[in-house]
């Protein structure tokens, strides 16, 4: 699903953020992503979903070297990805529904399957009250629930959130949580990104460490989810 | 796809850009400048053609004043009425000769000792008469005559009327060069002021065009709004030249002289700009994301 062979990651002629990394995420697999700020999380997380192409080494996903696709066929690989960014980065003058309905939208899906689609998903997590409502006029939990229905929405095979729960209270958490791992048992491979040593530890899934700009996986910790 | 009228509405909200906001405003102007350099240089070219026409066909022989001058005209006719081609040769009274030199000479172009050249006045099929020919045979039998078909004149009329419409429809080429340079702007700092909606819409699968459309269908509109307006105020313009030129000097402004496919080519100028503003939007678009990953 996701490999990266010795990938190096560098800004302009800045010092390089990611050094050799090489890991394997298999089909279905749920995987945490951890490290200090300034670690390079969001750099991994951000080559994953395709916003840089690596400096050196190797990106695979779903099974082709990125380096070898040609840009225009790019987009039709993003839309496989669901990605809840750190700051939601929700489009503010478009409401709920529309904003959710962007990933459908862009892929050229009819107005009337968007429609019906939409209005479940923001059913689904609690925001059924509020689909004409804009991201503004919506609490910070709300807004989080928006940007992972807009993740989720097309179904995506690998989804991808950038500390998720940063901003979010303990219960709140969990229940995003939960909602990942029910994406994951239906087949989506997961990568959270997250200081959360609770959720880490709740939650049995391995974790990829990063320290410096280097990889190292940590087995996961033996409890189970609560 | 192309999709300039794309119904949907854009994740871009471009119509509250400030620089947007401007440009419908210089396209109008641009337009309405477009709409008189073309007028001027459609004007222009038509009245070249009408001048033309009119010429062709058309030639004078003139005979010199002398103690013959009836007799030499009269020569002249019976050569010229005998010739194949000639359709018609009228001689010109000494009276109407001479009032042809008035404007120039004044009350002395009828004084009776003037020496006024005597004219004839011809009409003939191009194809038919042998002009050399003519000549030849012409100052065989009236020495000192001379046949003139007014090619001279109407040549220099013609270079003067193609330099103007040059002149016209590089005027025209410029205002829409402007109006490009400003709508590539105006996109710029459309694609400024959203990058981060442009880079949610990359991310999440939005091709290229997608993206683009958004603008071009946006510039479509302002280019039309712009351009009718422009065409509007032009038109009225146009019209007012016309009436006033009609009532304060008839016949002395030929360019202003449209007919309906000129119209109608002026017409076509606001869907024209709303095009040209939409390609030329969708194509600093396209330039801009080709820098995205």
């Amino acid at each position: 699903m996701v490999r990266f062979d010795n990938v190096g990651m560098r800004y302009g002629s800045g010092p390089e953020v990611l050094r050799d990394v090489s890991f394997t995420l298999a089909p279905g697999s749920f995987h945490f992503l951890t490290g200090a700020s300034g670690a390079g999380k969001s750099t991994l997380l951000r080559l994953m979903y395709l916003a840089h192409r690596p400096s050196r080494g190797l990106v695979t996903l779903f099974e082709r070297d990125i380096s070898t696709v040609a840009r225009r066929e790019l987009a039709a690989v993003r839309r496989r990805i669901g990605v809840v960014f750190q700051e939601f980065r929700l489009i503010n003058h478009l409401t709920a529904m529309q904003n959710v309905a962007l990933p459908l939208r862009v892929a050229g899906t009819a107005d009337a399957v968007i429609r019906q689609n939409v209005a479940e998903l923001l059913t689904w997590v609690g925001l059924a009250d509020h689909l004409e409502s804009r991201p503004a006029t919506l609490s910070g939990g709300q807004q989080q629930r928006l940007a992972i229905a807009r993740a989720v929405i097309a179904r995506p095979q690998l989804l991808i959130a950038d500390e998720p729960t940063g901003n979010v209270d303990d219960r709140s958490a969990l229940r995003l949580m939960r909602l990942f791992e029910e994406l994951n048992k239906v087949g989506t491979t997961v990568v959270v990104a997250t200081h959360n040593e609770s959720l880490i530890q709740r939650f049995r899934h391995p974790t990829l460490h990063l320290e410096g700009g280097e990889l190292t996986r940590r087995e996961p910790v033996a409890s189970p989810a609560a | 796809m192309w999709r300039p009228l794309r119904l949907q509405p854009s994740e871009l909200p471009l119509e509250g850009d400030v620089a947007a906001r401007f440009l419908p405003w210089l396209i109008a102007v641009m337009v309405f400048l477009a709409s008189l350099a073309l007028a001027a240089s459609l004007g222009i070219q038509g009245a070249a053609e009408r001048w033309d026409k009119a010429l062709a066909g058309a030639a004078t022989v003139q005979i010199p004043a002398g103690r013959d001058t009836d007799k030499q005209v009269e020569t002249a006719l019976q050569l010229l009425r005998g010739l194949p081609g000639i359709i018609q040769a009228q001689g010109l009274t000494r009276d109407a000769a001479a009032a042809l030199v008035a404007p120039w000479l004044g009350e002395a172009a009828s004084l009776p000792d003037l020496p006024v050249p005597r004219v004839i006045e011809i009409t003939y099929d191009p194809q038919q008469l042998d002009e050399a020919a003519l000549r030849q045979q012409l100052s065989r039998a009236v020495p000192g005559a001379s046949f003139d078909d007014h090619q001279r004149w109407v040549a220099g009329l013609r270079a003067i009327a193609h330099a103007a419409v040059l002149v016209g429809l590089g005027i025209f080429a410029l205002v829409a060069l402007v109006a490009m340079v400003a709508v590539i702007f105006t996109t710029r700092t459309g694609l400024a002021v959203h990058h981060e909606v442009i880079e949610v819409l990359h991310l999440i699968g939005a091709q290229d065009r997608y993206i683009a459309n958004g603008f071009a269908y946006h510039a479509w509109w302002t280019g039309l709004r712009g351009g009718l307006f422009g065409a509007i105020f032009a038109a009225a313009s146009l019209l007012l030249l016309t009436i006033g030129a009609t009532r304060l000097a008839p016949g002395l402004l030929p360019a202003v002289n449209l007919g309906l496919a000129d119209w109608l080519l002026l017409a076509a100028l606001p869907p024209a700009a709303g095009l040209l503003a939409a390609a030329t939007a969708r194509l600093t678009v396209m330039r801009a994301l080709a820098r995205l990953p």
